[in-house]
């Protein structure tokens, strides 16, 4: 009865979200259904055929969410996902109850969350997932998660009351999320082992650079970003775990796609991903590892991977003018690090628009972007464009990594700023827009709106 | 002219952008032709107290905070004296903490600190985030400005000063309306920003106390200062 009265106010709620048109009632419903009954999530989730799947990592959710979406289509599985963004408690029970009956019954066989870090106890507690892939924890918006060590400490508790049967994906590059394995759970771990990317040098923005059982400072052998590698402890020994699923050879393709040959025990797969830049690859080894554990063939996963384009601002493509256009977006060090060394990946100068908000959705504290290589960036710069709310302290981050001012230009109106950037490109010239959240939001609304520039899908 | 800046536990003491402000204090020495040395002061290093004029201590998380404070007790005597001969240290959240007297966690034991600043600081539960504006004496604008993330109220005992009055944040502890710390030519601040490369007269004024030491009164160069103050305008205004 309370099921039935939450979700008879959930649909009346996204009914006039839509119908006074404010917006898609992503969160709404949730909310309030979940005031009314808040085993709401936990119900729904029991009515799926098969169950739940939770994908969550600082860099890697809404990713990773499609890939497995597009491999579950493959292998004709129906399933219903949270729309980017909406990946607290509210906008994973709002994606239920969008499509779940009066009665609270679901036609769907899976449901795929991409899940907030923070949020992870909580939605996996409520719906006993099934699957559970944990990508990564990089530095990003402490203001709001508090520090990444507490992260790892509730995702380990979380992993400990996980039902039996559930099968645990985690990322063994990531010392600080393999760490949280459990002996006696169902753990799949997925790796690197090629070593042609690997770095020579720990990032100033890296977070994990000590064990984080003894904190002693780790050794690797090979540092593919951040504080992502093969690494072991040299006081309690602590080691990168072994692979069940290992990416033997990565090809990065300029802006166009990878290529990889993964291993799982004896048998090798090859695929091919339109997702550039190396940090894709933990988003092809983790979907693959779910579709693997779900039975779906080798052949459908290909597939599924196959056909993933970029979400929403990751790189995706399109035409402004006559000009091509590559978004971009950034939102922190380790982040913003991966994008300049992608931008570096055809050793051509760009000319590029960074945009810098500081709404919560990109963390209040600016502080981060001293963090960032902008060193290294000025020098595939050619020319740079900044705008956003919080423009001027970029100015000041250039000017410190030594960027020349003349080459750089502030405008905050975005149609302006636009305008002059694409009349700054050569003929066959791509632009490079890289926002923070809410900016890319904003520059989005501009060139859809205000038709300042011509924007069409490449 | 050249100095040599010390800065303390870069990898482990690093968070929220705080070397934003080893880089301004050494681009604004090169911008005038001073030459600056940059020393990480890791883990088992034993600090020469002669050698460095200026030395920065950011802030880490709790884990790496403890290790920082075992560390750091082989160079107390080094860095009391230091500090005592005029060496120049900025130290923000974490660090300046551990310039203290002692860190007092909520459930744990005491976490003791270099004694160097007569500070304590009590663990809370109230997360005190937020932009800050401090009105300061100790530079002509009158204003420094930056953004604090902390849970630690930070209490100042005799004969240290606060760096200045909170118009707009919470400061050492929310409490008395002051925020950070000075003793000789060390200060403390919970700031962040990172706090240096906007507020370019504070790091100017870190910088003056670093060439005194070494070389006596030296006048420094004017630079252009538009790119520093237009930022610095914007998060002044920002809200709270």
């Amino acid at each position: 009865m309370r099921l039935t009265l939450a979700i008879i106010i959930a649909k009346l709620a996204s009914f006039f979200v839509k119908a006074l048109n404010q917006g898609q009632a992503t969160s709404l419903p949730g909310l309030l259904a979940r005031k009314i009954d808040p085993k709401v999530l936990a119900k729904l989730s029991r009515k799926l055929k098969k169950g739940v799947i939770i994908v969550s990592g600082t860099n890697g959710k809404t990713t990773p969410t499609r890939l497995i979406s597009n491999i579950l289509k493959e292998a004709n599985f129906s399933f219903i996902h949270n729309r980017a963004g909406a990946n607290l408690l509210s906008g994973v029970t709002s994606s239920l109850l969008e499509k779940c009956s009066i009665t609270g019954s679901l036609n769907q066989d899976w449901a795929i969350f991409e899940v907030d870090e923070a949020t992870v106890p909580k939605v996996a507690e409520q719906t006993k997932p099934k699957v559970i892939v944990l990508m990564n924890l990089f530095r990003d918006q402490l203001d709001r998660y508090g520090e990444l060590e507490k992260l790892a400490n509730l995702w380990r508790e979380t992993i400990n009351n996980l039902p039996e049967e559930t099968k645990i994906i985690l990322n063994a590059d990531d010392p600080l999320v393999s760490s949280i394995a459990i002996n006696n759970k169902n753990i799949y771990f997925y790796g690197v082992n090629n070593e042609n990317y690997k770095i020579e040098k720990i990032a100033e923005s890296a977070d994990s650079k000590n064990c984080p059982n003894c904190k002693e400072p780790l050794v690797y052998s090979a540092l593919f970003y951040s504080h992502i590698g093969k690494y072991v402890c040299p006081k309690c020994g602590l080691k990168r775990p072994n692979l069940n699923l290992s990416a033997e050879e990565i090809r990065l393709n300029s802006f166009e796609n990878i290529e990889l040959k993964l291993r799982q025990n004896t048998n090798q797969l090859d695929l091919k991903a339109y997702l550039p830049g190396f940090y894709n690859a933990y988003n092809v080894l983790a979907s693959t590892t779910v579709g693997l554990n779900l039975n779906i063939s080798e052949d459908k996963i290909k597939q599924g991977i196959k056909n993933t384009k970029a979400a929403f601002g990751r790189l995706e493509r399109f035409k402004l003018d006559n000009h091509n256009a590559i978004l971009m977006l950034v939102k922190n060090p380790t982040g913003f690090n991966e994008v300049i060394r992608l931008l570096e990946i055809d050793g051509k100068k760009k000319k590029i628009i960074i945009t810098l908000n500081d709404n919560i959705p990109d963390g209040r504290d600016i502080s981060w972007i001293w963090d960032v290589d902008f060193e290294r960036l000025i020098k595939t710069a050619d020319y740079i464009f900044v705008a956003g709310q919080r423009a001027e302290e970029l100015v000041l981050r250039l000017k410190y990594a030594g960027f020349n001012l003349n080459s750089l230009k502030q405008e905050k109106d975005y149609c302006k700023l636009l305008e002059i950037s694409l009349a700054k490109l050569d003929n066959d010239e791509t632009l490079y827009i890289l926002p923070t959240y809410s900016s890319m939001l904003d520059l989005r609304k501009v060139i859809a709106e205000k038709g300042c520039v011509k924007k069409t899908w490449a | 002219m050249k100095l040599n800046i010390g800065y303390l536990y870069p990898n482990i003491m690093n968070i929220y952008g705080d070397r934003g402000n080893v880089i301004a204090f050494a681009k604004r020495c090169e911008w005038r032709g001073l030459e600056t040395e940059i020393t990480d002061l890791d883990i088992n290093t034993t600090i020469d107290s002669e050698k460095y004029d200026f030395y920065f201590f950011g802030g880490g998380q709790d884990k790496e905070q403890i290790l920082a404070s075992k560390d750091l007790r082989k160079n107390k005597a080094n860095l009391k004296e230091a500090v005592e001969k005029g060496a120049v240290i900025l130290s923000v959240c974490g660090g300046y903490q551990l310039l203290g007297n002692y860190y007092q966690p909520l459930k744990s034991e005491k976490l003791m600190g270099l004694g160097i600043l007569n500070i304590k600081t009590l663990a809370s539960n109230d997360r005190m985030i937020g932009n800050i504006l401090i009105e300061s004496g100790l530079i002509n604008s009158k204003k420094i400005v930056g953004f604090e993330n902390h849970s630690g109220k930070t209490y100042l005992g005799e004969g240290v000063k606060p760096l200045g009055k909170v118009l707009k944040g919470w400061g050492n502890n929310g409490e008395d309306g002051f925020e950070g710390a000075r003793y000789k030519n060390v200060f403390g601040t919970y700031m962040h920003g990172s706090v240096l490369p906007k507020n370019n007269e504070f790091c100017d004024l870190l910088i003056k106390l670093a060439l005194k030491r070494r070389y006596g009164e030296v006048e420094l160069k004017d630079l252009d200062n538009s790119a520093e103050e237009n930022a610095r305008k914007i998060a002044e205004n920002i809200k709270q």
